[in-house]
């Protein structure tokens, strides 16, 4: 929980910093793809957390990372001061609050499907619109399979869940003969 | 009898055809950290405050800290299965209990659900457990007397329906047997008693309960019991529960329907026993939810803790049917102190208090109340009339004594007044002692402090005081019942009342000297 509060204050300080949204856009972009990276790649943790690799060569490194990247400059100062504070091992976590910052200012929620089974396409894309529909904002659409599900589906905006997956309409066939 | 099996099969699939698909629409967040009690959920950005939670395993889950990202929820039930990722779900309902005439008789946990092993609780309504108090217009003044059967409380320290009175003392000076014996003098007088145990031994509790059972209380009582083995957020609610029971029987006519003018409410009287734990209780909670400590480490809002709850007792104007809801909340003193922070802060709510003394106790005077500290606000309203007119001179009596009795320790000769009042006072203290479980109707009361008051007891022994108030008794059920009986009935003493009055004193003291003569030969 403390690591969210300080992501947050990390993400809407770099995103007060940049100076126009397609900056935002870029270091975004930039940001997550950093995060996957670490990830993926054992290297790049040991960069970002471990205490063994001394500031300066940190600070170095990163540095080379933006420069191939092509990173604008406040996001390079950006991770020079993370490094100074001794932040740079949260960096996914600032990464996610960067996104979800940007997406609030850009008006798009991130919605999760759960399905029992891999959707193709063409249903994917309607449930977006219905979901689009239902938020009134612009929905990016995340699908996770779990046969645990049954059948039906069930989606979820923020806190909010719409729940028409089987696995919860027999639940509450059972409950209502448990009452009766 | 016979069950077709094909015949259930039918019917359960009519009703699986008949079921309606829907989308259900949730709120959910999910656990961040549980212990001791407490989660930290993540989401549930429209929870309310005080709304209840639903968590797997049915546990349930009250939101009491709404911060900027999480959400800090007292967690109710079998809190060890909750791990993190847990899904939460809100249920848009603010936390209730069952209410209603099925709960007379039972012992009940915080949550309503029953203890005593006489099968479940059919209620149909549920009352939220924390309610707004009844307001100014809805109220009139406390009048109407509350007896609590015993002497030097209903002569001294009347309490009214719909009053405050807070019970205060050391351990072991006898609080519970007060709140107890009132309870016990409520028998037929259409009154529903609440008695919450809050923090206190399951032992006590038992005791308390098997007590009300022998007298023949039980039938017309709730024992709402959160005792210190349950976690903190049980002992917390406990008394709000209580107080939400007892506001269905205030707020409803014996019908059900709601109270009015032509369908009256009924009385009810709340024991809280007691609040000293319950505060302690809610500091555990409010430290643990990470509240910012202050005096003694309570929380800021403890004051309003315990005001919230005490406004709720009331006595409603007819045109709300007229109930009314008497708290007796119960503080324990540490040595005697009553001006540590709890006990003060309960002084003020409350509309007086009945100080009860380790010392009065084990020098033999019970109910230990200390006549000097206690009072009650409402005072002789709350009285018949009878009553407050034989009470008058007691209480001054009384405190001339003590004057004088702290004055005479010091052995010097004292002259005939003061001998005759420290006599008066020797007698006075000794006819307001009284047995547990023993409570007294008023008009005995109102006969036997009339004699005292009046000197009838001035030129017996002190211990002789004793058989004269049981004869006095004997004689009022036989020869005197027509006294008691006007007393009952005008229930104010005139002239002729006082002649009667002294006329049947005599008669029967001139009987009791007599004998009390020939059995000492």
């Amino acid at each position: 929980m403390t690591d969210r509060t300080l992501a947050v204050r990390y993400a809407r300080a770099l995103y007060a910093a940049l100076p126009d949204p397609s900056a935002a856009e870029r270091a975004g972009e930039f940001l997550s793809a950093l995060a996957s990276a670490a990830a993926e790649s054992a290297e790049l943790r040991d960069v970002l957390r471990n205490p063994a690799v001394s500031r300066p060569d940190r600070k170095a490194l990163l540095q080379a990372i933006a420069d191939s990247a092509g990173a604008a400059r406040e996001v390079r100062s950006f991770l020079a001061v993370l490094v100074d504070h001794g932040r740079a091992g949260a960096l996914p976590e600032i990464a996610e609050a960067f996104r979800e910052l940007k997406d609030e200012e850009a008006g798009v929620v991130t919605a999760t499907l759960t399905t029992a089974f891999a959707l193709p396409s063409s249903l994917e894309e309607r449930a977006r619109r219905a979901l689009e529909r239902l938020s009134g904002k612009k929905v990016r659409l995340t699908c996770v399979v779990d046969p645990a599900v049954l059948g039906g589906a069930s989606a979820r905006i923020g806190s909010t869940v719409w729940d028409g997956s089987l696995r919860s309409q027999l639940a509450a066939v059972r409950r209502r003969m448990a009452e009766e | 009898m016979q069950i077709k099996v094909d015949e259930i099969s039918r019917i359960i699939r009519q009703q699986i055809e008949g079921y309606e698909r829907r989308t259900d629409l949730a709120e959910v967040g999910t656990v961040l950290a549980v212990g001791d009690g407490i989660g930290r959920i993540y989401g549930l950005d429209k929870v309310m405050a005080g709304e209840l939670l639903e968590l797997p395993h049915g546990v349930m889950g009250m939101a009491l800290n709404l911060e900027e990202d999480s959400v800090g929820a007292v967690l109710l039930g079998e809190t060890v299965r909750i791990k993190e990722g847990d899904e939460v779900r809100r249920t848009r309902r603010i936390m209730q209990v069952p209410a209603g005439e099925a709960l007379i008789g039972r012992v009940v946990s915080a949550l309503g659900e029953p203890l005593d092993g006489k099968g479940p609780i059919h209620t149909k309504t549920f009352m939220p457990v924390e309610r707004i108090a009844p307001g100014v217009v809805e109220r009139v003044p406390v009048k109407e007397p509350l007896q609590t059967g015993i002497k030097a409380i209903d002569s001294m320290i009347p309490i009214g329906r719909g009053q405050r009175e807070l019970i205060i003392g050391d351990r072991q000076t006898g609080k519970t047997a007060i709140a107890l014996d009132t309870i016990l003098n409520q028998k037929g007088r259409d009154v529903v008693c609440i008695y919450v145990a809050i923090g206190q031994k399951q032992s006590t509790v038992a005791q308390v309960v098997k007590t009300l059972e022998e007298h023949g209380a039980l039938e017309y009582t709730i024992v709402v019991s959160a005792p210190a083995s349950a976690p903190s957020p049980l002992q917390y609610l406990a008394p709000y529960a209580g107080c939400a029971m007892g506001e269905y029987f205030q707020f409803q006519g014996a019908d059900g329907r709601p109270a009015g003018p032509s369908n009256p409410g009924r009385a009810v009287l709340c024991v809280y026993d007691d609040l000293s734990k319950h505060a302690a209780a809610y500091r555990e909670m409010s430290l643990l939810l990470r509240r910012p400590p202050g005096r003694e480490a309570y929380p800021g809002d403890v004051f309003y803790l315990h005001s919230r709850l005490l406004e709720r007792a009331s006595k409603l104007s007819p045109e709300n049917g007229g109930g009314s809801l008497t708290a007796l909340p119960v503080i324990e003193t540490q040595a005697g102190d009553i001006s540590t922070y709890i006990p003060t802060n309960v002084i003020s709510i409350t509309d007086g208090q009945i100080y009860l003394e380790s010392d009065l106790f084990y020098s033999g005077v019970r109910p230990a109340v200390n006549v000097g500290l206690s009072v009650s606000r409402v005072g002789g309203n709350a009285q018949i009339k009878a009553m407050k007119q034989v009470a008058g001179p007691l209480r001054l009596t009384l405190a001339q004594y003590r004057e004088l009795a702290a004055f005479a320790q010091f052995g010097s000769d004292l002259d005939r007044a003061t001998q005759a009042q420290l006599n008066r006072g020797r007698r006075l203290t000794e006819i307001l002692k009284q047995g547990q479980f023993a409570p007294l109707p008023v008009e005995r009361q109102i006969v036997l402090i009339y004699a005292g008051t009046n000197g009838y007891l001035d030129d017996l022994e002190v211990a002789d005081c004793l058989p004269f108030e049981r004869e006095l008794y004997r004689y009022l059920d036989t020869a005197g019942r027509d006294l008691v009986q006007v007393i009952a009935r005008k229930g104010t003493l005139d002239d002729e009342m006082k002649g009667a009055m002294k006329k049947a004193l005599d008669e029967f003291k001139a009987g009791f000297t007599a004998n009390l003569a020939a059995s000492r030969g």
